[in-house]
């Protein structure tokens, strides 16, 4: 094992110094000291040399330009002057004369005080030009303070008559004196110039010699004094190359007795310890590579990352702008200019670009700036203007960027395009608020304007009318020709309805073919007149795909406050009312009042009634019996609902039907008579010989109800009802509003045994093409035809022929409201099949059906 | 060395206790320190960023007195706020018509009866609320307040200008003649009495008759009669027509000019046409034409406001020294003399309602017209604004500029002023349409009846297409400020 710190023989006893020896310091400073002297003398002399040669130049310069200056002086003064004494004739007001005579004035003094000085440095040199000078300004000041004079006098004329003559001569005069000047000052500073240049260059020339021969005497000593130290030291060199590259390591031997012998041992020395060392180094070494490596490996990766976030930045489709705390602007992406189209300044200006609309934006553009001056964080939305004109909506986000202290100390500003967004959210909300067929407002927006419109009449004391309309018969219209066709009829329509009211009204569409219109009114008469209006306006017909068609409003009207303060109120009585004209024949109007009130409270009174009424055993089914024509012989019935309230009484199925066919009711009430009905039947069946066809009503609310036919289904099943001994009544109604589910549906029904019958048939439209599109087995006669048989011939023939179309088309034919022997002759004459009413008897509760037509075989034989 | 947030208020604590040593009373600078002080406040709540810029729109003529010379005053202001003064200079017309089309000042100058139009269209704003928030009123004081400030800030019950110039009408008369002594025996000789200053329009139209010498070069008078601003010299006439004042209309807004005292001091206002140099009815001769005249001694007489004084008074007018500024003649209503005079040009500060820093604006007028700086404001040689503070009467350099004999007449004058203009909505309408008769019959084409009729006729219309109900009312309101002040 090595000792590292075990000196040599030769290092542990160096050699003994001469007390006289001549170190390398001593010799160094010996030179230095001589080349500093030479370097210092050849300075001195050199920068004694220079400055006079400036000082010549400068000297020669300044005499030259000063003259020029003080004349360039006195030209400006005096042509300032000349400036002011010709605008001061063309002064418009009187009282502004002043202002040019003290200007003037001013002038003078300070032409004066300039000339002086100049006149006597002149006087030396051109004696005759400085004469001539101070005569010809001696006569313009005298002409300008005449001019002066003629100012206060406000004789503008004289003024302008001196102007355009006298001192127009005697400015000329001074002018040319000056330029004449100015002209051979500057040939003499030419001249002066020149000569100093040539000065200066010749002592120039001699300082370069004489730095020259100093720094060779300089260099020819540190040449000698080199080579002598460079051989020792190349051995020294020599050995430390060996060392170094790990060659031979022997001592090396140095002449002399300076520093450098000094080195020579010192080397040897330090041979051995670097050698004992490198072990330790090269171990060292490894462990820092280590590091390093890490090191490295951790910069790449911030790098990296750095990298990262600065393509986000730069690639972000929002426009980023950074500046310092001090607003000077040190980074902006590329989408900063894309948003704003114009590149970003040099400094972070206090107030945003041009507003699209200055008004709105001022709010915001305050705020900004605010933020901005307190470096505090912001954003807002405003809608700017790029320079190209284009407008945008943009989201500004102002960050300020801290320290740990605190300190703001950059600023972010960020500027999102959101035109695409605030477009978007435009659109919504517009599609929220109106009607996307007629482009007016929606209901939504409807109810909103109708509670500004009350809020407004309420404040000012005035009033407000709501129009609620309904086309009476666009569904028809909208039946026969078509979607298409009906929505542009609604088109048409809302623009005749806007055509009638004033700008500040409001027109809206409900939905389907319902309209609102709320109306500022002073009083009720002006809501007439209004709804009159619209009444003549839909009089023409309307032109639809090369088609006329006519469509007439039903118009309700309530009125604020009088009809309601609240406007589900006044929407509800209007509504109310629009029902009370459609009752009164339609395309006309009613203003809500106490009736349709009075109407509507029992209408709700007799539905909340009804609600119970099922639960409470109220509701009856009565049967109402059907004989054959051909014998009158029994050959079932119909199901009749009945209602017997304890206070109300006995309550007519024409008041009450309807409110429940409205409420929805008629689904549990329809379901529960169709159950009682099958029930009774199932139990008189056997009575009656087997064949019983118990006839029930079903509403087109019942036929809208999904699960209609596995409800008769199950009715069927659970009371073993044979084939065809069910019949389902319905309306020409049900036909109109969904006629391909209706059809599906009696197609069901057909297929597990139930037969459907058209009731009423004759009072509706008795399309022939119904009876062939549906499939029906039983066609009613209504009451109002057999009611006047024996009176009318053209009900006998309608009848008649209601009867062979039935046959024909194989229809089983019944004929309601029979009710005299001739009626009953007459339609068994005429093959009908079944006949009802009053001659047999009416509608009954069971129990006494039982009694009368059950059990009581002679009764059921009536006829035969 | 202290740094400049110190400094400033070092400084204007300075200034402030400067004025406080030299002033002469106790109030005077107050009113400019606490104008300062709520500058800055505002500047330090943030409120109003450092650096702002105040753009007042002044006539060319305004600088000066607004300004000062050189800038003195702005740059004053500047220093002691850090506000910069823009001068935006505007035409020479109605500032109606520069408000309208320049809509980004902050201070404006207009004339007194101009305050009504001003403000129905919406174009300045009621300053009261500024006045009330920083505890300021025009005091009217006699020793460094306002004079007459209702005369010269209100509409009705509205403060709507900050007064800034004081232009009561005077009569300049060649005060060397009258104290010649031949001319005296001569004017005795004719009519019977010493030659005087004129006490009724009858004896100043006898003066101004006597003194007519075309042929010498010298005019009986030369007052203005421009159809633009006609009204102004015919007022003063008007009011003194009947006692204690005569009124445009009565309190159902009829036109009074059908009165006898109307239909009189239309007379002398066309008979002075025919003692007056040719073609004074011409379009456009105003005061440029009538003011030169006299100051080259080539008119006896001439009326203008106490601005003529200082024009006269200049170096190089030929009547320096040897003019008289006499109060207004009065008319002779129940053997007694009725004297009344009226405000007409002005220059006021008004704060434009579009202005973008109105309540700066409003300090800065408070800063301008404060005693002291607004001694110096008119204390300057070529400036427009003219007397309008008690002690301004009193500064030596003023009374310089003015002659204390003028401006003694101009403070005794007061008393007899009345508002300026009809002080009604449709202001400038009403007052075109007299401007246009009265110059029709200056002219010669019709007579002063037929020129009162026909004014009467338009106003009647204008009353009726402004509605009479509203302009009764303002009517009502302008005429309580009638009446002198002693």
């Amino acid at each position: 094992m090595n000792l590292p710190h075990a000196p040599s023989p030769a290092v542990a006893a160096p050699a003994r110094r001469s007390p006289f020896r001549q170190s390398l310091l001593v010799r160094l400073s010996i030179m230095f000291a001589l080349g500093g002297l030479l370097v210092a003398a050849i300075l001195v002399i050199g920068n004694r040399v220079l400055d006079d040669a400036k000082q010549r130049l400068e000297n020669t310069v300044i005499r030259q330009v000063q003259p020029l200056a003080a004349t360039h002086r006195l030209q400006t003064r005096s042509n300032e002057l000349r400036t002011l004494e010709l605008e001061l004739p063309t002064v418009r007001d009187v009282f502004a004369l002043p202002q040019y005579a003290e200007r003037m004035q001013v002038e003078i003094e300070a032409m004066t005080a300039e000339l002086a000085p100049f006149l006597v440095a002149l006087a030396s040199t051109r004696p005759d030009d400085a004469r001539r000078l101070e005569k010809h300004w001696a006569n313009y000041r005298g002409d300008l303070q005449e001019v002066i004079q003629l100012a206060g006098k406000m004789d503008l004329a004289a003024a302008e008559a001196i102007t355009s003559t006298r001192t127009r001569t005697a400015h000329a005069a001074i002018s040319s004196i000056l330029r004449e000047l100015v002209s051979a000052t500057e040939q003499a500073a030419t001249e002066a110039y020149r000569q100093a240049r040539e000065e200066q260059q010749r002592q120039q020339r001699f300082f370069l010699m004489l730095s020259l021969g100093g720094f060779l005497f300089l260099a020819a000593g540190l040449v000698v004094f080199a080579r002598s130290l460079s051989r020792r030291l190349r051995t020294v060199r020599d050995a430390a190359t060996r060392l170094a590259a790990g060659e031979e390591r022997e001592p090396i031997a140095i002449s002399g007795d300076d520093e450098i012998s000094d080195l020579g041992q010192a080397f040897n020395a330090m041979q051995e310890i670097v050698v004992s060392r490198e072990h330790s180094l090269r171990a060292a070494q490894e462990e820092l590579e280590d590091r390093v490596a890490q090191r490295t490996q951790a910069l790449a990766t911030a790098n990296a990352r750095l990298w990262m976030l600065s393509q986000a930045v730069e690639q972000n489709p929002i426009g980023v702008l950074i500046a310092s705390a001090d607003r000077r602007v040190e980074y902006a992406n590329a989408a900063y200019v894309r948003v704003t189209g114009r590149p970003a300044d040099t400094q972070l200006a206090s107030s945003l670009p041009e507003a699209a609309d200055p008004e709105r934006s001022r709010e915001v553009d305050a705020e900004f700036r605010a933020a901005l001056l307190a470096c505090e964080d912001w954003d807002g939305e405003r809608r700017s203007c790029r320079p190209d004109g284009s407008e945008y909506w943009e989201h500004l986000r102002l960050v300020a960027m801290r320290t740990e202290q605190g300190r703001p100390e950059h600023l972010l500003l960020m500027r999102e395009d959101i035109t695409e967004r605030r477009t978007q959210e435009e659109k919504v909300a517009y599609q929220a608020y109106y009607d996307s067929l007629t482009a007016l407002p929606n209901r939504t927006l409807a109810l909103d304007r109708l509670q500004q419109a009350t809020g407004r009449a309420a404040r000012e004391g005035t009033m407000c009318a709501v129009m609620f309309i309904d086309l009476d018969n666009f569904k028809q219209i909208n039946d026969t020709i078509g979607h298409v066709a009906g929505d542009e009829l609604l088109c048409q329509a809302s623009v005749r309805l806007r055509s009638v009211i004033r700008a500040e009204d409001t027109v809206a569409r409900l939905g389907g073919d319902e309209f609102l219109i709320i109306l500022g009114v002073a009083q009720a008469s002006d809501a007439d007149a209004v709804a009159t209006k619209i009444i003549q306006a839909f009089t023409p017909p309307f032109q639809i795909e090369g088609r006329e068609f006519t469509a007439s409003p039903s118009i309700g009207v309530s009125l604020f406050p009088d009809d309601g303060n609240a406007p589900s109120v006044l929407l509800r009585n209007a509504d109310l009312a629009m029902y009370e004209a459609k009752d009164a024949g339609r395309n006309t109007f009613r203003f809500f009042n106490q009736k349709i009130h009075d109407d509507s409270v029992a209408r709700m009174e007799i539905e909340r009634e009804l609600r119970g009424a099922l639960d409470r055993g109220e509701l009856q089914v009565h049967f109402q019996p059907l004989v054959a024509a051909r014998d009158g012989r029994l050959v079932g019935a119909e199901a009749l609902l009945r209602w017997t309230h304890p206070v109300l009484g006995r309550v007519p199925p024409d008041r009450f039907i309807p409110i429940a066919e409205q409420s929805g009711l008629i689904v549990s009430i329809g379901s529960w008579v169709l159950d009682q009905a099958c029930g009774h039947a199932a139990c008189w069946r056997e009575a009656c010989g087997g064949d019983f066809v118990i006839a029930v009503n079903v509403s087109p609310r019942q036929f809208a109800t999904p699960g209609l036919v596995d409800t008769i289904r199950a009715c069927v099943e659970r009371h073993a009802i044979p084939r065809n001994q069910l019949e389902i009544e319905v309306t020409e109604g049900l036909l109109i509003r969904n006629p391909g589910e209706v059809r599906e549906a009696m197609l069901a029904l057909e297929a597990i045994g139930v037969t459907v019958a058209l009731d009423d048939f004759g009072t509706g439209y008795s399309s022939l093409s119904y009876l062939r599109a549906f499939p029906f087995h039983t066609i009613k006669i209504d009451r109002s035809f057999i009611r006047d048989l024996s009176d009318d011939a053209e009900d006998c023939a309608l009848v008649v022929a209601a009867i062979r179309m039935a046959r024909a088309l194989g229809l089983r034919v019944v004929a309601e409201g029979v009710e005299t022997e001739v009626q009953s002759r007459f339609l068994a004459h005429q093959e009908s099949d079944v006949l009802q009413g009053y001659l047999f008897g009416p509608p009954i509760p069971p129990e006494d059906f039982v009694a009368d037509w059950v059990h009581n075989p002679s009764r059921r034989a009536f006829s035969s | 060395m202290p740094s400049r947030r110190f400094l400033v208020p070092l400084l204007a604590a300075a200034l402030c206790a400067a004025g406080a040593l030299v002033a002469p009373d106790a109030r005077a600078g107050e009113q400019a320190y606490k104008a300062v002080a709520a500058a800055r406040k505002l500047i330090a709540s943030g409120q109003v960023p450092a650096g702002s810029r105040l753009t007042l729109g002044f006539k060319q003529g305004n600088v000066n007195a607004f300004l000062g010379t050189d800038l003195a005053l702005q740059k004053e202001w500047e220093n002691l706020t850090g506000i910069v003064l823009d001068v935006h200079i505007v035409p020479q017309q109605p500032i109606r018509e520069t408000l309208r089309g320049t809509p980004d000042i902050d201070i404006a100058v207009a004339r007194n009866h101009e305050y009504p139009d001003l403000l129905a269209d919406g174009l300045i704003t009621d300053i009261g609320p500024f006045m009330a928030e920083y505890g300021y009123r025009f005091d009217d004081n006699d020793s460094d307040g306002y004079i007459r400030p209702e005369l010269q800030s209100k509409v009705g019950e509205r403060t709507v200008a900050i007064p800034a110039d004081g232009d009561v009408v005077l009569l300049y008369l060649r005060r060397d003649l009258m104290e010649n002594a031949q001319e005296q025996a001569a004017f005795r000789k004719t009519y019977g009495r010493a030659l005087a200053a004129p006490k009724t329009w009858a004896e100043y139209e006898d003066l101004v008759r006597f003194f007519h010498r075309p042929a010498q070069g010298l005019y009986g008078a030369a007052e203005e009669r421009d159809e633009e601003g006609a009204w102004m010299f015919w007022m003063p006439r008007f009011l003194s027509s009947a006692a204690p004042h005569a009124e445009l209309f009565d309190e159902q807004m009829r036109p009074r000019l059908d009165m006898p005292g109307a239909i009189a001091a239309t007379e002398n206002y066309i008979a002075l046409v025919k003692y007056s140099p040719p073609g004074i009815t011409d379009a456009g001769r105003n005061y440029n034409f009538t003011l030169p005249l006299f100051a080259q001694g080539k008119a006896f007489a001439t009326m203008n406001t106490i601005a003529a004084a200082r024009m006269f008074n200049t170096e190089g007018s030929a009547v320096r020294g040897k003019f008289a500024a006499v109060p207004l003649p009065g008319g002779r209503v129940d053997n007694r003399t009725v004297r009344h005079n009226t405000l007409i040009y002005g220059n006021n500060l008004v704060i434009p309602k579009s202005a973008r820093n109105a309540r700066l604006a409003f300090l800065y007028a408070m800063w301008l017209t404060d005693p002291d700086v607004s001694t110096r404001s008119i204390g300057v040689a070529g400036g427009f604004a003219d007397p309008y503070r008690w002690n301004h009467l009193r500064d030596a350099r003023i009374r310089k500029i003015y002659t204390p004999e003028a401006l003694e007449t101009f403070s005794g004058e007061w008393a007899v002023t009345q508002p300026a203009g009809t002080g009604l909505r449709g202001d400038a309408q009403y007052l075109a349409a007299l401007d246009r008769n009265l110059t029709a019959a200056a002219r010669g084409e019709i007579g002063a009846q037929e020129a009162m009729n026909r004014t009467s006729s338009e106003w009647e219309q204008i009353t009726d297409k402004l509605g009479r109900a509203e302009q009764i009312r303002q009517w009502a309101e302008f005429r309580r400020q009638f009446g002198n002040r002693k």
